[in-house]
This record gives structure tokens, C-alpha cells and sequence, in this order.
């Protein structure tokens, strides 16, 4: 009878974890060690460390025909994080570590030659998967640990090298081992220059709406924009301080609640993105995305291994695209269906995908290729064709999914010199946050017997049967419409936006001054009226 | 049909047909005024005044053929359509506002100018020209004494060029001053087009003035001719920036031709791009240091600092409206205090806008409020944002 031994690891699509069975048979035969259940190129590297780790972990390596194989063998498994599985499954075939128990251990890590731990990415959905299939322990890198406790009912293990693997598995006490110094794969793998890595404890002070000068509009439009989850488009010159307005956008959001942040974490482990010394995100996340990212970087892809894109790293925060017009088209219409639907679903040959991307989007951009069609003294030199060109390059239906449009003007003399002789000071962003927050518990009252929790998710034609508005608070949009200034679709989207400014000042309709404020940024951009009011 | 009595359609007739600077019509005009000019081309059969010198005749007649090419593209109606699309008015001698510093052309003045926008006849005017291709310096300069000298109220005279003509138009801009370009082609167009937005402005807030019927597209020799028109607004030519041969050069001799004072800013003695101004000096030229100094040699005193623009009073604008019915329904229907914002709102072509926060402070409301207010007033059309801010509405 040939000796059977098995670990549990788990196997990741997306965010959604499966349950591996790593599975080693010793039988008597010439030496050899094959790996089987559809693992891909890094996988099948993994023979090689396993070997090395556990002979480097003073182990003696069963010198006979030696098979694992990772069960359910249908489903393609990508990554290092099987090794330790693999290692402690081999170890229980050669009568090395005692067979598993009733209270099952899942092993996920990476093994270095020298028989250390290594972190993985993935490894909050990897334990939050291990707890909802029933496992009670888990065994992870000394440097993946503080993720894994983010997960509540699990008891989790973090060591440094396979023999504490193997003391815990045999149930004997666990040796000390020295700190080793090799780098942290999640340290020195830093995060692609267009992606800012969340949970970073030197922003968590972040970026303070006290320091935005004058800019009435702009921070009307912050406020309304995170109150009432309306998309943002800010048109300006540049200097004129639009990725300062849209940096300062997350800290007016609520702080994440506890499945929010998983899911946020949950989705940044997996990008490799997690600070390592706040591995529990409860911030909003900001991803700014620079405009020559392809569509699997936006939205997410990959051949071998599916990672998530900026849409879902902004998730539950904002995605900034800042010079939107320069973005490739493709790439910028991708954006809709997750805007729409509010998560992504990618399919690859290696299986489907879900990504949670419910963020709130600002995009930015100058009115024209030079970016001085905005000032007053005509001093700007592009043709009106390449103009007109310009904006049109971002697609009207994305457009359409954009409540709130405004243009961002520099700071003038006056109010520079106002603020240089330490004139009224701006409101703070805990100031602006608290309105927010009261605000948007004023809407979910309202909404709470629709799916809807946020103004800019209801759909106008319930808006408007719903909660009709009196006829004297829309003559400003009655004259607009007469004028031709505002089309119907306009309305719907100056009707959402007055709801969220009514519950920002406290009332329980739009009145005039609420329509006509939303009217104010509707009709104030000058240079595509024509195409978008 | 078309009435050949009446003095616009034939001067209209006459541009259509005659490219300006042709030298047989200069000479032409010695003799005949433009109707007689005008049957004088349309009706071969009839033998010409015998007040003609022969010669003339006999030129008129070789030139027919290549006339008659032009006689179907007259139409004075459409012609007048065209122009009125884009705002345009059709000026003649006689006009209140033909400006008659033209007059000094004689023969070779236009038979009409079209307009766009306001050109004060009464106030004093500089042209300042210069090259297209031009350095930092020459840019600088230009823009400097056009806003000097827009600020002491003079009309800056210009070609709305790439180069000096452009930036002498942005510094009358700037200072909120008086500015107008000739164009070199029809007025319903914009050379070059990366000048659009600022031709455009020109337009809002200047004037424009081309000879050309509307829809001619620019030529080199048109910007020959066209020069001589801003030889002839200006009291005196300014020249910032001229290489050996420039345009500019032609336009320095016909100012002087016509008696008018021709200014040249001083270059490097190195520089390429100054070699034809500093020849101008050379010449006889008077230096341009600044605006005051310019303005000395040419006699015009300096005002006093023209008053900050103040809002248009609301009767002005009230006939811009469709019917005036409509117009006092529409301000029976405003909130006062959206009145108050309005007037408090700088006017459409003072090229200033205010922001929500001046505006708040000015008018005492809330900043909230003031937006709110103007939501109001751009949904009746009555306010817009611009450069940063917000406007009346033309």
C-alpha cells in the first residue's frame, strides 16, 4: 500500500476562494516527482521549492516515486501559495508529519529554498474562504498574519519558516526561529506607478479640504459628489487644482464599515497593493489611473492570473482619471458597464472572474488641447475643430453617467492675498465629512424601502413619480427648457442633483434654490453645452 | 433685380468684382465714381465717358473676359446674408461709422468695409505690426505697447498674424482695451485658425474689419492690400519685429506714404528678426520706447485712466431679447435679488468675470444663494460662465 498524505490550501478566482486538497502518494519506484491538477507555470515551479525547503529544513526527502496532486483537478490553479500545502501533504505520505486531524489546518504560503516562509498576495479572500468552507485554523507567512486575523472566527497561525510548519502540524511546541532578513515580497514589490497604495499610514491624515482656497463650486460640488455618489467631471485649465479637489474627495466619504473594508481589502491583497502595516483598509480608497492604461488596467484581466483593475481598487472610494480626453477610447468605455452594474465580471480561459467596482468616479481634463480656451483674453491657440475634438473624445453615453459637471478655475489674486493675510479660513474636511454624513443618513431614510441607497443610483423615472416636485420650484428649469438651454435628459440628471443638495440642507424636497444651484452647474459649462445639457 | 442706383449695392457689386490694389481700377477711380465704374463694366456696349483717357477704355476692355468670370458670383442679397450671419455690417463712405481716416487712401481705399463689432471712428488709433515669425522679445514688446497704449484709450490696429499682430491684439485685451484686426479674407472667416478664439474675442469685445465680400479665402497678395488698410487706420504704424522682408516693411512705407508717423522698436543689431525695423531707423523711423512716448509723437494726449467698466445698465441690453414683451415677462418673473446679482455681474464684453465669492461679497447674499441666482439667470440665458468666472450674457 503505497502512503497518502494531504493538506488543504485554496485555490483563488478573483475574490472567490476554492478549497484545495493537496494530495502526495510515496510509492516504491525510481525517484521522481510529478505535480498534477491543471497548475500553471508558477505552480509547477513549486516542485522545486518544496524540495529544497524541506532538505534545507534538515527533513530527509523520500528518495521514491513520489505524486501530489491538487483536488478538484478540473479547476486551473495559479501561484505560489500551494507550496507549503504541497510540502506538509509530501511530509504526511513519508510518515514525516502526523496525518490530518479533526480540526484541519489550511496551509497558504510560498516556500523559499532555504525552507522559509514566504507572503502571497490574496490571502484575506484566500482565510475568508477557509472560514466560510468551515476550517478552523490557518497557517500562514509570519508576514501575511496581520491580514489573516483581518477574518473574524478563524485561529490564525503566522510562522517563519517550514519546520514551525511542521512543529504545528504535529502538534509539538514550536521552535524559535530566527528573524530572517530576506525582504518582504509585498514591501519590495511596490505598486505600479499609476496606483497608490491604500491604507498607507503617512496619508491617513491625508490630504485636508482646509487647504482649498476660494473655489466655491468646486467644493459644493465635492460635497454633493460625495453625498449623493454622483460621478464627477472637473474642467479647468491646468494648475487650476483639479487633482488637488479630487485627492481631498475620499476623505468626505464615511469611513468604511467592517464588510466594506474587507471587501476593499479583499481586493487590494489580491492586486498586491495592501499597505503591509495597515493590512485592514477602512479608509475610501483614491486610485488615479494614468491616461495610457489599457483596458485589462482599468478594468481588470490578465492571461494566467486574474487580477482586478483600478475600477476595483477604487472600490468603495474613487477612481480619479485625470486628462480623461487622453485616455484610449476603448479603455475610457470600459468603464461603463462597471459604473453601470457596479462590479465587473472577466472571463478568461482559465475561468470567471468577479470584482466588486462600486466607486465613485471623477474625471478631469482641460477644456482644450492647450488648455486655455477658459481664459478671458482669447489666448487660446487651438482651432475650433481640434477643440471640439478634444472633449468629444470622451463618449457621450460615459458622459451620460455623469451627474455632475464643473468648471475649476485658478485661484484669483484676491483670494490668494485673503488667505496670504490669514483672511476666513475654508472649511476642514471633518467640517464638510459631518455634513456629509448626515446628509447621506437623510437620503438612506428616504430611500429605505428601495434597493437604492444613494441619490445618484435612483433612476429619474422614479424620482420624478415618486416624489413629484412642486410646479414653482422648477421654473427655473421650465425657463431653461424654454430656452433650450437644458434637454429632458439634462433634467434628470439636475433633478438627482438637487435631491442630494435638499438633503444636504436639510430638507425633505428640492425647493427653488436646490434646482436652481443644480441648474448653476448644469448650465455653466460653456464649452460643450451644445453637446452634453 | 438688382438695383444698380442705389450706392451700397454697387460698392458691394464693385468689391465682389474688383480685387483690392488693382491698378487699372486705381486709376479707373480717378476718373469715374463707383456707379458709373460699375456700368461702365457690366455694360461693354456703351462707349465710355469721353472724359477717359483712351488708354483706360482700351485697358477695361482687355480686362473683360477675366472680369465676366466674376459678374456670376456678384449678388449683393446673398452677400449681405452672409454677412448679416455672422453679424456683420457692410460700411460705406457716408456711414456714420465708416472710418474715414480710409478717405486718405483715395483711389485705393475699399468701396466698403465690412464690421463686426464696435470700431470708435473718434478714437485715436495705433497699428502695430510686425512679424510673424518673431522672438520672446519681439512678443514682449508688442504685447507691452499695446497695453500701454490701449490703456491711454487708443484703438490698437492689427492683423490678428501669428506673432506680433497677435500678441499686440492680447495686450490691448488684457487691459481691458479697444482692439481691431483687418482681416485679409472674407469676414465670416478666421485666418489664421489657431487665432479663432482670439479673433473671436476680438469680435465680442473690439472690432473686426475686412474688405474682402464674405465667404474670400486669404491670398498672399490680400495681405498685401490688406495692409495698406491698417497703414491707413492708424494714426501711426508701429513696427515690432520685421526681418529684411516683411510684410510689416510695406505696411512702415504705405503709412508713410500716407503722411502717417511709422515707429520701429529698436533690436538687437545681431538679431535677424529686427533687421527691418532696425533699418527703418536707419532710415528716418521714429524709435518706439512706450505707449506715452508714442503717443507724444503723434500729438494725442494721454487721458486720465479710463473708470473701472461698470454693468451695463439692464434697458441697454433689454432690446438683445427676442421681443421686449417677452423680455419684461421674463424680469416680472425674476427675483429681485437675482436682479441684484445681475447687476453686480461685469459686463458681457468688459472681458472680466466674478467669481461666486466676489460676487457674494459685493452683493452681501449668501455664496450658496448667489449660486443658486445664477442657476436662475443662466436658465433665462442672462448669465454664462467666462474665463473663470461669471458674466453677463450678450
Amino acid at each position: 500500500m503505497a502512503s497518502y498524505g494531504r493538506a488543504s490550501a485554496v485555490a483563488l478566482h478573483g475574490l472567490s476562494g476554492v478549497m484545495v486538497q493537496a494530495e502526495a502518494v510515496v510509492t516504491a519506484g525510481l525517484s521522481r516527482f510529478s505535480l498534477i491538477g491543471l497548475p500553471d507555470t508558477g505552480l509547477s515551479e513549486s516542485r522545486d521549492r518544496v524540495r529544497a525547503a524541506v532538505l534545507n529544513s534538515s527533513i530527509p526527502w523520500p528518495q521514491t516515486s513520489l505524486t501530489v496532486s491538487l483536488a478538484p483537478a478540473s479547476i486551473r490553479k495559479q501561484g505560489s501559495g500551494f507550496d507549503l500545502a504541497i510540502a506538509i501533504a509530501v511530509l504526511r505520505a513519508d510518515g514525516k508529519v502526523r496525518p490530518a486531524g479533526l480540526s484541519e489546518t489550511v496551509f497558504i504560503a510560498e516556500l523559499g529554498l532555504d525552507g522559509s516562509l514566504r507572503p502571497v498576495r490574496g490571502v484575506l479572500p484566500s482565510v475568508l474562504a477557509a472560514a466560510r468552507a468551515g476550517y478552523a485554523s490557518v497557517c500562514v507567512a509570519e508576514d501575511n498574519l496581520v491580514e489573516a486575523e483581518q477574518v473574524t472566527g478563524v485561529e490564525c497561525l503566522g510562522v517563519r519558516t517550514l519546520r514551525q510548519a511542521v512543529a504545528h502540524a504535529n502538534g509539538e511546541p514550536i521552535p524559535d526561529e530566527p528573524s530572517q532578513v530576506v525582504p518582504s515580497l509585498l514591501k519590495s514589490a511596490s505598486a505600479p506607478p499609476s496606483v497608490v497604495a491604500v491604507g498607507d499610514p503617512a496619508s491617513s491624515h491625508g490630504p485636508d479640504m482646509s487647504d482649498v482656497l476660494g473655489q466655491f463650486e468646486a467644493r459644493l460640488a465635492l460635497e454633493v459628489s460625495a453625498t449623493g455618489g454622483h460621478h464627477l467631471f472637473l474642467c479647468g485649465a491646468p494648475g487650476s487644482g483639479k487633482t488637488m479637489l479630487a485627492e481631498r474627495l475620499p476623505g468626505l466619504l464615511p469611513p468604511l464599515d467592517e464588510r466594506a473594508a474587507l471587501e476593499v481589502t479583499a481586493v487590494h491583497s489580491l492586486a498586491g497593493t495592501l499597505h503591509p502595516a495597515k493590512p485592514l483598509v477602512t479608509e475610501p480608497p483614491f486610485c488615479a489611473v494614468h491616461h495610457s492604461a489599457t483596458v485589462p488596467a482599468l478594468v481588470g484581466g490578465g492571461s494566467a492570473v486574474i487580477r482586478p483593475g483600478a475600477v476595483s481598487r477604487a472600490h468603495r472610494g474613487v477612481l480619479f482619471l485625470d486628462e480623461a480626453p487622453e485616455f484610449g477610447r476603448v479603455a475610457l468605455d470600459a468603464l461603463r458597464e462597471p459604473i453601470e452594474s457596479r462590479e465587473v465580471i472577466i472571463a478568461r480561459n482559465c475561468g470567471v472572474a468577479t470584482f466588486p467596482a462600486d466607486f465613485l468616479l471623477v474625471a478631469a481634463a482641460n477644456p482644450c488641447p492647450c488648455g486655455l480656451a477658459m481664459s478671458a483674453h482669447g489666448a487660446c491657440t487651438c482651432s475650433p475643430r481640434s477643440r471640439s475634438a478634444y472633449l468629444g473624445r470622451i463618449s457621450g453615453p460615459l458622459l451620460d453617467r455623469i451627474d455632475l459637471r464643473v468648471d475649476v478655475s485658478p485661484v484669483g489674486p484676491a483670494e490668494l492675498l485673503s488667505a496670504a493675510a490669514g483672511g476666513l479660513a475654508s472649511e476642514s474636511t471633518a467640517q464638510v465629512a459631518e455634513r456629509v454624513r448626515q446628509a447621506r443618513d437623510r437620503a438612506a431614510r428616504r430611500l429605505r424601502e428601495t434597493p437604492w441607497r444613494l441619490n445618484a443610483q435612483v433612476p429619474a423615472r422614479f424620482l420624478r413619480s415618486r416624489w413629484p416636485l412642486g410646479s414653482d420650484s422648477l421654473e427655473g428649469a421650465e425657463q431653461a427648457l424654454e430656452c433650450g438651454v437644458l434637454t429632458a435628459r439634462g433634467l434628470d440628471r439636475v433633478l438627482r442633483v438637487a435631491w442630494t443638495l435638499a438633503d444636504l440642507a436639510g430638507r425633505d424636497r428640492p425647493g427653488r434654490t436646490e434646482i436652481d444651484t443644480a441648474l448653476s452647474f448644469r448650465l455653466s459649462t460653456t464649452f460643450y453645452t451644445g453637446a452634453l445639457a | 433685380m438688382i438695383d444698380h442706383t442705389d450706392e451700397r449695392t454697387v460698392r458691394l457689386m464693385l468689391s465682389r468684382l474688383i480685387e483690392p490694389e488693382d491698378q487699372l481700377f486705381t486709376d479707373l477711380r480717378e476718373y469715374a465714381a463707383p456707379g458709373e465704374l460699375l456700368r461702365a463694366i457690366l455694360e461693354p456696349g456703351v462707349s465710355p465717358p469721353e472724359r477717359w483717357p483712351p488708354g483706360l477704355a482700351a485697358r477695361l476692355d482687355y480686362r473683360r473676359p477675366g472680369i465676366a468670370l466674376r459678374i456670376p458670383h456678384a449678388d449683393p442679397v446673398a452677400d449681405m446674408a452672409a454677412g448679416g450671419a455672422v453679424g456683420a455690417r457692410f460700411v460705406i463712405p457716408g456711414d456714420a461709422d465708416w472710418p474715414t481716416a480710409l478717405d486718405d487712401l483715395g483711389t485705393r481705399a475699399p468701396f466698403g468695409v465690412w464690421i463686426i463689432g464696435h470700431f470708435d471712428i473718434g478714437a485715436p488709433a495705433v497699428s502695430v505690426v510686425g512679424a510673424r515669425r518673431c522672438t520672446g522679445y519681439g512678443r514682449h514688446a508688442a504685447g507691452l505697447l499695446a497695453a500701454d497704449l490701449a490703456r491711454a484709450n487708443a484703438t490698437i490696429v492689427s492683423g490678428a498674424a501669428l506673432g506680433i499682430d497677435g500678441m499686440a491684439h492680447r495686450g490691448a485685451l488684457q487691459v481691458g482695451g479697444a482692439t481691431a484686426a483687418v482681416l485679409a479674407c472674407g469676414i465670416d472667416r478666421t485666418y489664421p485658425a489657431s487665432h479663432h478664439t482670439l479673433i473671436q474675442t476680438i469680435g465680442q469685445r473690439g472690432a473686426i474689419l475686412a474688405e474682402l465680400p464674405p465667404g474670400t479665402r486669404p491670398t498672399r497678395f490680400r495681405f498685401l492690400a490688406r495692409n495698406r488698410l491698417i497703414a491707413a487706420l492708424g494714426a501711426g504704424t508701429v513696427v515690432v519685429e520685421a526681418a529684411e522682408r516683411s510684410g510689416s516693411l510695406v505696411t512702415a512705407r504705405l503709412a508713410a506714404e500716407l503722411g502717417r508717423a511709422v515707429f520701429a522698436v529698436p533690436g538687437p543689431v545681431t538679431a535677424l528678426e529686427s533687421t527691418g525695423t532696425n533699418r527703418l531707423l536707419c532710415d528716418g523711423a521714429i524709435p518706439a520706447v512706450d505707449g506715452r512716448q508714442v503717443l507724444a509723437e503723434l500729438g494725442i494726449e494721454a487721458p486720465a485712466p479710463p473708470p473701472a467698466p461698470t454693468p451695463a445698465p439692464a434697458a441697454a441690453r433689454a432690446e438683445r431679447s427676442d421681443t421686449p414683451s417677452a423680455e419684461a415677462d421674463l424680469a416680472a418673473r425674476l427675483d429681485p435679488r437675482a436682479v441684484l446679482v445681475r447687476e453686480a455681474l461685469p459686463g458681457a464684453s468688459s472681458g472680466r468675470a466674478a467669481k461666486v465669492l466676489t460676487l457674494a461679497a459685493e452683493t452681501g447674499l449668501a455664496p450658496g444663494e448667489v449660486l443658486a441666482l445664477l442657476g436662475q439667470l443662466a436658465a433665462i440665458g442672462k448669465a454664462v460662465r467666462t474665463g473663470g468666472g461669471w458674466a453677463m450674457a450678450r
